[in-house]
């Protein structure tokens, strides 16, 4: 009996270790003040939340915006700026303020904030990468100081979720009056305030001492660090020079999870490997020419070897948004299936094979998969040409279509219809696969609208396994988000959506 | 041809190019040879495998795939060669004749041929060949090219400088006012008299080419995979590094040894060539 | 010789419109244009915003007025301002230049420091082992791919002797001895080929001297050979040896491309390659420009300074 709970209890712990949080609870109550010390690879591009589209810009506005509601660590919607919100019907969402909130220029937060803020992102003329994700509103109305209404024109199932993305940050009108944009000065209501930016070096935020959160941030000064060469951040943290780093090269998180003063936590992140094709070139434009791709790869084994299993095997819903996500068991390409990816082949009239060129990078890990892939695709009689180029002509070939296939990583908030929409129905803006499917666009279009979550996930239960058998692309696995903490790190929390804003709990105990 | 017997007598006596001469033939071998001397298929990627050591099996062990280093170093020569060997080729041709055209016409022709070849020699090497890449796209041919079209300013100079000095020898001005064509001045005169700078300057820059592809692949703008590349190698390799060392060192031990062999000969051809240096 | 300087420098204006050009074309030539890699891939732009973009990166204008406002700017002093970062160009040139001069500067040192004992070792021994070998050390260092160099000198101090020569990068004027300290490496694995260039101009310059009458003079009125090498002949052969590490010390501001990035320095080859990736323009372009001017700049001193050292040199 005792042995069958401690059992039970080490298998809770093994579990607890395998998901999300590594990091020891705290036993006592931080020491206030201190400073962490973090490694980042990527130096951002403009702070301007609205704007930016580069993932390090986004991070850094985490830490110093706030947005109406946020993820928690299971990923579910919790309350950041708006206190509590009702939707009194599918199209009209009312949101009540924390009261006291102030920006670091000592304003109070009001309800005209919001309706600035999120009618700043949805004007065409401020090129805000997040304006896709609002839908057309009838109104945004500021009922009082601390209540705003937002009245949508048609419903939107994703839009509380797509409100908790970076870049639906709540700024202050006058800064962005006063500069234009927001891309050098960082003024918002969050944790922590820029005090000293150095490009291609650090940057250093100090607490912000009034922030909403009482007790919030732990520290007093957060310092981010740009080092691009992931040994060099591996070097850091083992030289105390670093608290904690954001890694994601394979090589070095099995270096870090070795090493005995370090803690190295990882969660599947809401991304998705695709290796995606061009639907308008032949053999391509066959289904069954893409089913026999799907079953000529072993996706486990390419994970194995193109990330040295740093990934999770997914399908075309990224496996970190668990309610929607289909088990991969469930679904076509679980195992490889040489035989039959041959036979479908020579039903496709190529019994001798076909011949195309995958478009890829050096960066990003784009160039492993590409390789791996075109190696375990030899066995089915398929050929693969490798066409590597530099980043920037990558993308304009992605911009012009102008590919058979691609490898690559998709992002898309955390609804599946911001995910599979705008990749998959015909009128969405980043299917470059030029993929068309009316019965796939009546579901894309259904769940959409639908709020009933038990409908609503029928819809795309359906529209899951009508991806994988049309097979646009193959879904590849989701990457893991890595970070790794030196051992007296607290507090931190790790989010598939890897936004920043939980080291407003993390403190150094020393 | 007595001269030129007595040129290669002396080269033969010259141990040093002997052995860079050594060198090179081995490495032309090798990479003739490749498929029959590397011991796997250098695409191959074994399961199981992965960034394992130097073994019996794996003699320079293995990369992140799991394919045998030993057997990529091997076919990476085939790669280095073509690609030295071509450019260089383009880099002669391109800047010999220019040269010559510059340094037979006016002064006006001259003068363009030799300020655009200025630009192009004032221009950051590397970076016009990452410009060059850019532009084209990474493919073999347009690494040569690349590569070829860096490296012709040096030949164009060379080539001028040398025409220059035979043009207003005393035998040459005789036989030009003799109503020697144009065509004949330079087969009989001027080509033979400049073939000692330019062979000296072919040797030196087939290392250089050796490096400047290597560092195109390191910066990931070289020959495409899975043809396996020493510079490509050492790009990937920096990644994984401290796990695997051998994934880093054994093409650069490659590298470093060819273009020591170009080197040492041509060292040699300047020792036997141009006495000055000696 | 004034006539000749100012002939010289009148000589440079093509060159470097040249190159103003073709940098200028090169940029524009690649495919994906600045915009493009500034939306990435998982954005859908309309038109307009596409439109409002271009006028904000300047690119809402032809071609060539792109090209006569950057010039126009230049020659007034205004570098324009990088698309990647907002900030004014001479601003993060400003910054970058003192990093990669102080590291071509050390690797000058560095060179100057192997070549100059060697050199002379060979040249005085000649014809013996020790100038044999010699010689082939300097064609082992001249083989040594840079950037394998550094990438090995990476791995062997960070793996096998950590002692703190591979650190965080920090500015000469923050920390003056930590940054000497892992400046070491990067400037090493640049010195070392400029050394084995440098040896070899030694050894020449100084056997020529060697060879000349004066030198026979001192030796036949019975001083020591070490103060017959040290005293006159040196001093003579330095001058052609200073001329080739001017030229080199112009190759290596450019050329630290690589060796920036393995050792992750701040630097100016660094910053144009990243330039370059995001296409960032008016970066790029100055860069170029910029070392291309060093480039000729120097060896127009060069020149001039052969022909103010060495009278039989004349220009007319």
């Amino acid at each position: 009996m005792k042995a069958a709970r401690t059992r039970r209890c080490l298998w809770l712990v093994v579990v607890l270790l395998l998901s999300v949080s590594l990091v020891p609870a705290s036993k006592a109550g931080p020491a206030p003040g201190g400073t962490l010390t973090i490694g980042v690879p990527g130096e951002p591009v403009g702070m301007d939340p609205h704007i930016a589209t580069v993932l390090s810009s986004l991070r850094r506005a985490d830490l110093i915006y706030n947005r109406l509601v946020r993820f928690n660590d299971k990923m579910e919607i919790v309350p950041d700026l708006a206190m509590s919100w009702e939707i009194p019907d599918s199209r009209t969402y009312i949101f009540r303020l924390h009261r006291g909130v102030k920006f670091h220029n000592g304003r109070d937060l009001v309800a005209d904030d919001v309706k600035y803020s999120i009618e700043r992102i949805a004007d065409p003329a401020t090129a805000s990468p997040a304006r896709a994700w609002l839908p057309p509103f009838e109104y945004i109305k500021v009922v009082d100081r601390n209540t705003v209404e937002f009245k949508l024109k048609h419903q939107l199932a994703s839009f509380l979720s797509n409100l908790a993305l970076s870049n639906m940050a709540i700024v202050p009108k006058e800064e962005v009056e006063r500069h234009g944009n927001l891309h050098r000065v960082a003024i918002g209501t969050g944790p922590f305030m820029l005090e000293r930016w150095v490009p291609d070096d650090h940057m250093r935020l100090v607490r912000n001492p009034n922030y909403f959160r009482s007790g919030f941030p732990r520290v007093d000064t957060l310092i981010i660090r740009v080092i691009p060469d992931e040994a060099s951040l591996l070097a850091g943290l083992r030289a105390r020079t670093l608290d904690m780093a954001h890694l994601s090269e394979p090589a070095v998180v099995d270096l870090a999870a070795k090493d005995r003063d370090l803690v190295t936590t990882q969660t599947p992140l809401i991304m998705l490997r695709t290796f995606g094709f061009n639907a308008t070139r032949p053999p391509l434009t066959d289904a069954r020419v893409r089913q026999a791709i799907g079953w000529a790869i072993d996706r486990q084994r390419l994970v194995e070897l193109a990330e040295r299993g740093h990934g999770r095997v997914s399908g075309p819903i990224p496996i970190a948004i668990r309610e929607w996500a289909l088990p991969v068991g469930s679904l076509p390409y679980a195992r490889k299936d040489v035989a039959r990816a041959k036979r479908l082949l020579t039903e496709a009239g190529f019994p001798r094979g076909v011949t195309f060129k995958i478009v890829t990078s050096p960066g990003f890990r784009l160039l492993p998969i590409a390789e791996v892939i075109q190696e375990q695709l030899k066995e089915s009689g398929i050929t693969v040409e490798l066409e590597v180029l530099e980043w920037g002509a990558w993308i304009t070939r992605w911009v012009r279509r102008d590919f058979d296939s691609m490898v690559e990583l998709r992002t898309g908030g955390l609804d599946p219809d911001g995910f599979l929409y705008r990749m998959l129905h015909s009128a969405g803006p980043v299917n470059n696969f030029l993929f068309k499917d009316s019965d796939l666009d009546r579901l894309l279009d259904r769940g959409r609208v639908i709020v009933d979550f038990d409908r609503r996930k029928t819809t795309y239960d359906e529209a899951q396994r009508l991806i994988m058998e049309k097979a646009p692309f193959i879904p590849l696995y989701s990457p893991l988000d890595t970070w790794s903490l030196r051992r007296d790190v607290r507090g931190f929390r790790l989010i598939s959506s890897a936004q920043y804003y939980y080291l407003e709990e993390t403190w150094p105990e020393r | 041809m007595t001269e030129r017997r007595l040129l290669l007598r002396r080269l033969s006596r010259h141990s040093l190019a002997v052995a860079g001469g050594v060198i090179v033939a081995a490495y032309v071998l090798l990479s003739m040879l490749a498929p029959v001397l590397s011991p796997h298929d250098p695409t191959r990627m074994v399961p199981g495998q992965q960034l394992s050591g130097p073994s019996v099996r794996f003699p320079f062990g293995t990369d992140e795939y799991g394919r045998d280093v030993l057997s990529r170093v091997i076919h990476g020569s085939r790669v280095s060669l073509t690609i030295a060997i071509l450019s260089v080729a383009i880099a002669v041709s391109l800047g010999t004749g220019l040269g010559v055209a510059a340094g037979m016409s006016g002064r006006q022709m001259d003068n363009v041929i030799m300020r655009a070849m200025d630009v192009l020699f004032a221009f950051p090497a590397i970076l016009l060949a990452l410009f060059v890449l850019a532009i084209l796209g990474p493919k073999p041919q347009h690494v040569v090219l690349a590569i070829g079209l860096v490296f012709s300013p040096q030949f164009a100079r060379v080539t001028r400088a040398a025409v220059l000095t035979v043009k207003h020898l005393t035998y040459v001005e005789a036989a030009e006012a003799m109503g020697a064509t144009t065509a004949r001045l330079l087969r009989r005169h001027i080509l033979p008299n400049i073939s000692a700078p330019v062979i000296v300057q072919v040797s030196v820059t087939l290392s250089l080419a050796i490096l400047t592809e290597s560092a195109l692949s390191f910066l990931g703008l070289g020959t495409q995979p899975p043809a396996p590349s020493w510079g490509s190698m050492l790009s990937a390799s920096r990644r994984f590094m401290e796990l695997a060392p051998w994934v880093a060192v054994f093409p650069g031990v490659a590298i470093a040894v060819v273009v020591l062999g170009f080197n040492l000969v041509g060292d040699g051809l300047r020792d036997v060539l141009d006495p000055r240096l000696r | 010789m004034l006539r000749y300087v100012a002939s010289r420098l009148l000589a440079l204006v093509p060159v470097l419109v040249g190159v103003s050009i073709l940098v200028f074309l090169l940029m524009r030539l690649i495919p994906g244009d600045a915009i493009e890699l500034f939306v990435g891939t998982q954005i859908e732009l309309t038109q307009e915003q596409r439109r409002e973009l271009e006028r904000i990166f300047g690119m809402d204008i032809p071609v060539h007025q792109q090209y006569l406002s950057w010039v126009g700017g230049l020659l007034q002093g205004d570098l324009g301002t990088s698309l990647r970062t907002g900030k004014a160009v001479g601003e993060e040139i400003a910054r970058r230049l003192p990093v990669s001069a102080e590291l071509a500067a050390l690797a000058m040192v560095m060179a100057l420091g192997i070549a100059l004992p060697l050199g002379v070792l060979s040249a005085v021994r000649r014809g013996t082992r020790v100038d044999a070998a010699v010689r082939v050390g300097g064609l082992i260092g001249l083989s040594l791919p840079g950037f394998w160099l550094a990438t090995m000198l990476v791995l062997l101090f960070s793996r096998f002797l950590p002692i703190g020569l591979v650190d965080r990068f920090v500015p000469l004027s923050e920390d003056p001895l930590h940054n000497l300290k892992i400046m070491l490496l990067p400037s090493l694995s640049l010195a070392v080929a400029v050394a084995a260039v440098l040896m070899r101009y030694v050894r020449s310059s100084l056997l020529e001297v060697l060879g000349q009458d004066y030198i026979r003079t001192a030796r036949s009125k019975g001083l020591r050979d070490a103060v017959v090498v040290g005293k006159h002949a040196l001093k003579n052969a330095i001058i052609p040896v200073i001329t080739v590490l001017g030229i080199y010390f112009g190759y290596l501001l450019g050329g630290t491309v690589v060796v920036e990035e393995i050792f992750a320095i701040p630097g100016m080859g660094r910053l144009m390659l990243y330039a370059i990736y995001q296409r960032d323009y008016p970066i790029v372009q100055t860069l170029v420009l910029l070392s291309a001017l060093t480039f000729v700049v120097i060896n127009l001193m060069v020149d001039v300074m052969y022909a103010l050292v060495d009278p039989r040199i004349r220009y007319d």
